[in-house]
């Protein structure tokens, strides 16, 4: 089995997609830490996860934070004496018309998308050399091929992209692989809260006619952490249901 | 961890005699598919299907040449007449005589595109249909990473581009009734035919500092060929430890 004893930081995996990735990695077998920047929901997914009989570890961070950071590799380490998988997936938009956007929106979705995933990987990578093995997963998004509106979110993401590829081109030789997921239109409590037409709108344009749900995400990050997927490095791998083919 | 499962589907594989074609049966065996195995006949073709039934695996031999429309044709048929159902289909592109273009002659262009391309779109256009009818289908295309252009491969580069586009268009139309299409792109993998010397030299060249083996595919078919990605389609994945990314145009 792949994934039993080894260790996965996820981070923003109190909820959504980087908590169902969590999830399947302690089915089988993984010790996971479970960081967000609510502390009452690390704690009660770390509470649910402990209750199933599965190692958890809580740390609240914000992953834009160079010593925040820093500190929760620590207390990985403290806690389970590596990290052999990173997945990236802490993110936030700051969406809206050009001319509406501060240079907040930007400086605050470029930190948490991009820089805090520039920052984790730098992190943890010294414990992957020294193991000679490694798994970095980067959560991107379709949107990285541009979207309007997007200005912000699109520019981060398309950084994951890049930080993906010279990642992959740094550290293959150290046993690590690097990769990122592009997400399309994932079911998620957004989504819920979405106006009905634009619901019907957005599932028009799915060539597949249908939302992808969290498991897709977290299947798809378990393909490329696995020990078996040690020739997977430098990769893109949407699943968005066919959307990035054509966006129109 | 549980690898994705593909129990019990049907899986028509192209080209089976190779080590890749190999590694790809024994991976979908291994996870429960029945086994069409498409191929010229022969021993290779016959020690493969007597391998994976005596290990307790589903599988079938058809005799079938991969470059002509015919007989691709009636070895569908044959294949639905055995199982009464397609669920995957993996097509493993031909590799042309290649060279520098001066070194290649005129009937080259059409070798070259009707044993990689057209074999995989004679088998899209009989498979497909029948897969769409019963809402349900993994296809799967393999090609190699020269497809993106290297000097002295035109020829791959030529036939195996034009399976991107086939790709993703067919990705497109056969969405809607649960059916993905999606292409792996292999880099450099160690077979028989590469001598130590090649190897340890090809090697240096990847980003990992090794080849890939077979198995390597095989893996990345096996997840795109199961429900576990179901979600995905049009996507032309590379398994290649990372060469891929010294060339645009590789996302």
């Amino acid at each position: 089995m792949g994934m039993e004893n080894k260790v996965a930081l996820i981070t923003g995996s109190a909820s959504g997609m980087g908590r169902q990735t969590a999830q399947r990695m302690a089915e089988a077998g993984a010790a996971v830490v479970i960081n967000d920047i609510d502390p009452e929901k690390v704690q009660s997914t770390v509470g649910y996860f402990r209750k199933q009989g599965w190692r958890a570890l809580g740390v609240v961070a914000d992953v834009s934070s160079r010593d925040a950071v820093v500190e929760m590799v620590q207390a990985a380490v403290a806690e389970f004496g590596r990290v052999d998988i990173l997945v990236n997936n802490a993110g936030l938009e700051r969406a809206g018309p050009l001319r509406k956007l501060t240079e907040a929106d930007w400086d605050l979705t470029v930190d948490v998308n991009l820089k805090g995933a520039f920052l984790c990987a730098q992190a943890v990578h010294g414990l992957m050399v020294e193991n000679k093995h490694g798994r970095i997963i980067n959560i991107a998004s379709r949107a990285w091929l541009g979207g309007p509106g997007q200005t912000p979110y699109s520019s981060a993401k398309a950084g994951v992209v890049g930080l993906t590829r010279a990642l992959a081109l740094e550290l293959g030789k150290s046993g690590i692989t690097s990769n990122c997921i592009a997400p399309g239109l994932i079911h998620t409590p957004m989504w819920d809260e979405l106006p009905e037409k634009d619901k019907t709108y957005l599932l028009s344009k799915q060539p597949i006619g249908k939302l992808g749900e969290v498991d897709d995400i977290a299947n798809a990050v378990l393909f490329l952490a696995d020990p078996d997927a040690g020739f997977i490095n430098g990769q893109v791998l949407y699943v968005c249901g066919g959307r990035s083919l054509f966006a129109g | 961890m549980m690898k994705a499962s593909v129990k019990d589907r049907v899986a028509l594989i192209v080209g089976a005699t190779d080590e890749i074609g190999e590694a790809v049966a024994r991976r979908l065996a291994a996870q429960g598919a029945r086994l069409a195995l498409c191929d010229r006949g022969g021993e290779r073709l016959q020690a493969l299907t007597e391998e994976i039934t005596k290990g307790g695996g589903v599988a079938a031999a058809f005799d079938v040449n991969p470059c002509d429309p015919d007989t691709i044709v009636s070895g569908v048929g044959r294949v639905l007449a055995h199982y009464g159902t397609i669920g995957i289909l993996v097509n493993k592109a031909l590799e042309p005589e290649d060279g520098v273009l001066g070194a290649l002659a005129p009937e080259d262009f059409h070798a070259g595109i009707s044993g990689a391309l057209g074999s995989a779109f004679h088998f899209l256009r009989t498979v497909v249909p029948a897969m769409q009818e019963n809402s349900y289908g993994r296809v799967v295309n393999i090609s190699s990473l020269a497809y993106l252009g290297l000097p002295g491969k035109a020829g791959v580069a030529m036939a195996q581009g034009g399976l991107f586009g086939l790709t993703r268009s067919i990705a497109l139309e056969a969405a809607r009734h649960n059916v993905t299409v999606n292409g792996i792109v292999k880099g450099d993998i160690r077979t028989a035919a590469l001598d130590q010397e090649e190897c340890d030299r090809l090697a240096n060249g990847v980003p990992v500092k090794r080849l890939g083996a077979p198995a390597d595919v095989a893996n990345a078919v096996g997840f795109f060929a199961s429900d576990s990605a179901k979600y995905i389609t049009g996507q032309t994945f590379f398994v290649c430890g990372g060469k891929s990314a010294y060339f645009s145009m590789s996302i």
